[in-house]
């Protein structure tokens, strides 16, 4: 799969322009200053971890995207292809979204439980305030569905060369290939 | 890198070729009874037009400006999907079930088209890799599960057509430029037209008809607008040729005007045809190779 093609299903999942998409396919990345001028925290990470996680959560025969460290993907892809503007909206987004959930559930997104959590970030879903959560949600799926987890474990892997089978029997239920 | 190719006077003939060092810039000279010129189209071009003497001022061979003209590429730019709702319990083993062509049937015995020549199609056809749709949850297992099981099927048709041969298409060198060897720079003037758009009409036309026959829906067509080198299949500009008038090299891919010199790689076609060009030109390789020790054991080089 080249870059190209990692990000086609991600567009079609997501319905929309994909942030940085040009500039990663064609491997234009930012310049070393650009780079460490966006700069996340600690506490960042954890949140952005735990947003991936409610958008693709573990389930019994895959861990999730807190597991495929989905935190440290969203970083790095937004600190090497993002524009500045867009970077200023991914990080103020972060400040907007945990003004948010204090507002609405009193607590903070780390504190909420998995249920509560889903509640939450369904509602953000349903009527986002700003760009910054559709960034979230396509960087979770891009990241988790090129991670070896969610390669080998959430879909099915097989190497290439493979074996050719054009036209094989399909049961519901059974994984798509990688 | 190959500078030049040494032409001798007396003999009438090439001796050798002129080669700078890449990073030396030193410059040395290599002799042999035979050249053979398989740079890749646009360098060959680019070694012909560079190898001048007195003989041949505008470059080897060329006493009639034919080098460099009627270059030519494949016309790719038009493109078909769709998508597949149907054969929901059929899968493909792998990312890449492989895909189907479909050889040229246009301009092909009684059809006859509005342009000339023809195309083929390369076809393929695999699932999407997730199942989302408009009632796929935005978030959470629901969302998990539909990324992860397969969907309808995508179906893509590229048309693969033929460029036509212009003599207004060339290649020549330019006059102030140069790259860092003191080798001229490549100029490249060339076009689809309108007998490449006219193709495209048909390629978009006829994939439709496919596809709605089949069943498909969402079909879509695009033209990419893609210049000419981007189907990489550039080719021509030392065309072959039974009269030397009008041509630069013989049956046996033989400058007609300077014996032992070989061009056998894209640089002799005289048209694009829709088909992949590199084995055709490792058969004109071939071809010629056996032509040429023919020659040389009975003395003609």
């Amino acid at each position: 799969m080249n870059r190209r093609d990692a990000l086609k299903f991600i567009a079609t999942a997501c319905g929309g322009v994909i942030y940085g998409a040009d500039a990663f396919s064609q491997g234009k990345s930012n310049d070393n200053s650009a780079k460490k001028a966006f700069v996340l925290s600690r506490d960042d990470y954890d949140l952005l971890d735990e947003i991936a996680e409610t958008i693709i959560p573990t389930n019994p025969d895959s861990p999730g995207a807190k597991a495929a460290k989905i935190g440290a993907f969203m970083g790095e892809i937004v600190g090497s292809y993002y524009s500045p503007n867009q970077q200023k909206v991914f990080s103020q987004g972060l400040v907007s979204f945990r003004e948010r959930c204090q507002k609405e559930t009193g607590r903070s997104f780390l504190d909420l439980s998995d249920e509560e959590s889903h509640a939450f970030l369904l509602a953000v879903a349903r009527a986002p305030k700003g760009k910054y959560y559709s960034m979230y949600r396509q960087l979770t799926l891009w990241g988790y569905f090129s991670s070896e987890i969610g390669t080998t474990k959430a879909r099915r892997y097989a190497p290439i060369p493979g074996r050719f089978e054009g036209c094989i029997n399909y049961k519901k239920g059974e994984k798509s290939w990688s | 890198m190959v500078h030049s190719i040494i032409y001798d006077k007396e003999s009438g003939k090439a001796k050798g070729v002129r080669v700078i060092d890449a990073e030396t810039k030193e410059t040395t000279e290599y002799f042999s009874r035979i050249v053979f010129l398989n740079a890749g189209t646009l360098n060959s071009l680019l070694i012909l037009m560079n190898s001048t003497s007195d003989r041949f001022p505008n470059g080897l061979g060329n006493d009639h400006d034919v080098l460099g003209r009627y270059i030519m590429d494949h016309n790719y730019r038009a493109k078909v999907s769709g998508t597949f709702t149907g054969l929901q319990d059929k899968y493909h083993f792998g990312g890449r079930p492989a895909g189907a062509y479909v050889p040229r049937f246009r301009n092909v015995g009684s059809d006859k088209q509005s342009f000339l020549r023809g195309y083929c199609y390369g076809f393929r056809g695999l699932r999407s890799s997730s199942n989302v749709n408009k009632d796929t949850p935005p978030i959470g297992a629901g969302l998990k599960l539909a990324m992860s099981e397969p969907g309808v099927w995508n179906v893509g048709l590229n048309g693969m057509g033929e460029h036509l041969p212009y003599y207004d298409n060339r290649m020549t060198l330019s006059k102030r430029e140069v790259d860092p060897w003191g080798i001229p720079q490549v100029k490249v003037d060339c076009t689809y037209r309108e007998n490449e758009e006219e193709m495209i009409k048909d390629i978009h036309a006829s994939g439709i008809e496919m596809l709605e026959a089949v069943g498909c829906e969402n079909i879509k067509t695009r033209n990419t607008q893609q210049p000419p080198g981007q189907a990489i299949h550039e080719m021509g500009g030392a065309p072959m040729g039974r009269d030397a008038k009008t041509s630069m090299l013989n049956f046996r891919n033989q400058l007609h005007s300077v014996s032992n010199v070989f061009v056998s790689d894209g640089a002799c076609m005289n048209s694009s045809a829709c088909q992949n060009p590199s084995l055709t030109y490792m058969a004109l390789t071939a071809r010629a190779a056996n032509l040429a020790v023919g020659e040389l054991k009975k003395g003609n080089l």
